[in-house]
């Protein structure tokens, strides 16, 4: 067991040393590296589109390709706990956006175009209202895929949504307390390496640099996990939803 | 109107975030999808309140089942047995009643019982201990199952054996079956092994206990013999009787008397308990103390000498004259303060004598008992009578006015005599007929309501003349 430990340990590191590598303009190892990740990046493309990829046919493998070699390049170490679970983010929100464009494309040069189509769009508060809405839509897409990649990391840790909800605290006091906790671990490099590599939060540590007293922290462990998880990922659209309260 | 983000759905519920990261469980939105935004009802609080903390779920089930079973157990407990009581008058039956005295359930200890429980069919079940009784003698009455003579021994253990048995006084119970049947109670109070023992053997307690004893005695008998056997008949055999084989205190006799011609019916009620109480040997005992009384067999010699002694006055008794009786009889219904002091012999005896002069006496008319007898029935016999005389001493105008000093020197006799109030205050009204009718008519047609007057004081001879 401590054999795996440690090998995971190892093979993370790897990843990260190679994507950093590649950062430095290694185009080699590039090539290598994401062929070697095409599983990874059709897994993911699958998973949004919900159908299975053909890498040959499909146009939104094609896009996912490109998210990924985006991603190598904007990875940095505090945008995600890993690099694959960021390529994964950034591969998401990219082929939504593709499919909702190919969508509207769609939409707009479809044969049953008619003239009262044309005359809506002339009405500009119509116009903006649609706009509004397609955003909106865009949005809830993008915060889905979020939410999905959290709940598959929240499973990595054990934890349901429903045992957050249970475990969340109603008052609004107490639910800035854990954020401030959440903060802290995110912040703290050796935290958040302990939180990653354990799937626990590092409590005697904890308890050190904060006044709050354990139990508190044990009876909310689970809410501030998935805070942490939040502020961790780049979950730009949950983030977003939450901007108000988390800064 | 508070806004989330759906995070995920359920079956029954989904989880929102809100924009100030609460977490909430919320009534599930079937439109939304994961990810929008909506507005969302709280899920109800008290939806799955067992679930929310285990440590509740446990006591919550111990009190659910308490729940389910309690009612099981208050149904269940009326059906106890509290006590079972005997009925033997040669069907013999066992009731089992609850704490109510209300019967649960009826046995026939032989044939003749089960039959006479068949003509019941399930009548007697749930109604109170004493009129299922009633009914039961009724039936056995009607349907003549019943042996001659009409003895009816109740048997029934020890402790059950209280004021609530009968729903009133057992005295008062008796008395108004007796008012409308001829019947004679025998009822034992029997130690509730035996009763336990007897229903093992499928007899009746009472016939046990002669069996038992007659076993003991050397006779043989076969149990099936004895069931269907009436006890008077198996009395006869062994040649003892059920009451002397029991402790006196745990036996009450009433006998009804019965004489066609004139209906006078007569039950006493004798206080053995009373009567036997500084005596001081204790002439018989329960069965199964036998084994005290082997050892100790000189005391018992005597014992057993009264026994005898009891057993041929009893036959002497029988063919003894009507005026050998009238000796005996007032002494023994003197009270007991004047019956201690005598001899303990006399006892036993009496009791047998009791039982044949009564059906003697009722053919002699009750001449001498009437005398002696405190009895409310004996009155109201006395009444009975001297009431049909009362009529005919209307119809006679000119026998009233005699009849009046008669009247009046009998009251006066009575009061002197010391007699019983009762009879005294009853009395007059009709012992004024009572005279009027032998001075009117001379020889009335009963001679037992003539003689009565004459029996009580003598004085009415007085107002006579």
């Amino acid at each position: 067991m401590l054999k795996r430990l440690m090998y995971k340990e190892k093979e993370t590191d790897t990843i990260e040393q190679t994507v950093a590598a590649i950062q430095e303009g290694d185009s080699e190892q590039e090539n290598l590296f994401i062929e070697q990740y095409i599983p990874f990046i059709r897994k993911t493309t699958a998973k949004v589109c919900k159908r299975y990829i053909r890498t040959s046919e499909d146009e939104e493998f094609s896009v996912a390709l490109m998210a990924f070699n985006e991603a190598i390049k904007q990875y940095s170490s505090n945008k995600g706990s890993s690099f694959l679970s960021f390529a994964s983010l950034v591969i998401r929100r990219r082929v939504i956006d593709y499919i909702r464009q190919e969508q509207r494309r769609r939409v707009t040069l479809s044969i049953d175009f008619t003239e009262e189509d044309k005359e809506n769009m002339e009405n500009l508060a119509e116009v903006q209202a649609s706009f509004k809405e397609y955003k909106e839509i865009i949005e809830t897409e993008h915060r889905r895929e979020e939410i999905l990649h959290l709940q598959e990391k929240l499973g990595e840790f054990g934890i349901s949504l429903s045992e957050v909800a249970a475990q969340s605290p109603k008052h609004q006091d107490a639910r800035e307390n854990m954020l401030e906790i959440a903060q802290v671990v995110v912040s703290n490099e050796k935290f958040k390496e302990f939180l990653l590599e354990k799937q626990r939060l590092p409590m005697k540590e904890l308890t050190k640099s904060i006044s709050m007293s354990r139990k508190t922290i044990e009876r909310n462990r689970k809410y501030i996990i998935t805070l942490c998880l939040v502020l961790l990922e780049d979950y730009r659209y949950l983030q977003d939803y939450l901007k108000e309260w988390v800064s | 109107m508070k806004k989330g983000v759906v995070m995920e759905k359920n079956k029954r519920y989904m989880i929102v975030m809100t924009g100030k990261g609460e977490f909430v469980r919320a009534r599930l939105n079937r439109k939304a999808e994961v990810g929008e935004e909506v507005v969302y009802m709280p899920a109800s609080f008290f939806q799955y309140p067992i679930y929310k903390n285990k440590a509740y779920s446990l006591p919550l089930t111990a009190g659910l089942i308490i729940l389910l079973v309690y009612p099981g157990f208050t149904f269940f407990s009326p059906e106890k047995v509290h006590g079972v009581v005997a009925l033997d008058m040669n069907p013999s039956i066992e009731f089992s009643v609850d704490e109510e005295f209300e019967v649960i359930s009826v046995y026939g200890y032989n044939e003749k019982g089960r039959d006479l429980l068949d003509e019941l069919d399930g009548q007697l079940d749930g109604r109170p201990l004493y009129s299922a009784v009633e009914a039961a003698i009724e039936q056995g009455l009607g349907s003549e199952i019943m042996a001659e003579p009409r003895d009816i021994y109740i048997s029934s253990p020890l402790n059950l054996f209280d004021e609530m048995t009968w729903g009133e006084s057992y005295e008062d119970w008796i008395e108004s079956i007796q008012d409308e049947f001829t019947v004679n109670f025998i009822t034992l109070s029997l130690e509730e092994h035996i009763m336990r023992e007897a229903r093992e053997v499928s007899l009746s307690p009472v016939k046990f206990l002669l069996f038992n004893d007659a076993v003991n005695e050397g006779h043989t008998i076969e149990i099936n013999e004895v069931k269907n056997e009436t006890i008077n008949n198996i009395q006869g055999d062994t040649g003892k009787e059920v009451t002397a084989l029991l402790s006196p205190e745990n036996v009450k006799v009433s006998r009804t008397n019965h004489s066609i011609a004139q209906k006078e019916k007569r039950a006493e009620t004798i206080n053995l308990d009373e009567l036997i109480n500084d005596t001081k040997v204790i002439s018989f005992q329960v069965p199964e103390q036998k084994e005290s009384e082997e050892n100790n067999a000189q005391q018992d010699h005597n014992e057993a000498d009264q026994e005898e002694k009891s057993e041929e006055n009893n036959s002497e008794e029988k063919n003894s004259s009507p005026a050998g009786k009238s000796d005996k009889h007032p002494s023994q219904n003197k009270n007991s303060s004047a019956e201690k002091s005598k001899k303990p012999e006399n006892h036993p005896s009496q009791l047998k004598e009791k039982n044949s002069s009564q059906n003697q006496g009722s053919k002699n008319g009750n001449k001498p008992e009437t005398k002696g007898n405190s009895n409310n029935n004996n009155n109201n016999n006395n009444n009975n009578s001297q009431g049909q005389g009362n009529t005919n001493s209307e119809q006679k105008s000119k026998g009233n006015s005699s009849g009046n000093s008669d009247k009046k020197g009998n009251n006066g006799n009575n009061g002197n005599k010391g007699n019983s109030g009762n009879k005294g205050n009853s009395a007059p009204g009709d012992s004024k007929g009572n005279t009027g009718n032998g001075q009117g008519k001379g020889a009335p047609p009963h001679s037992g309501s003539g003689g009565n007057p004459s029996g009580s004081g003598g004085n009415p001879g007085k107002g006579n003349k």
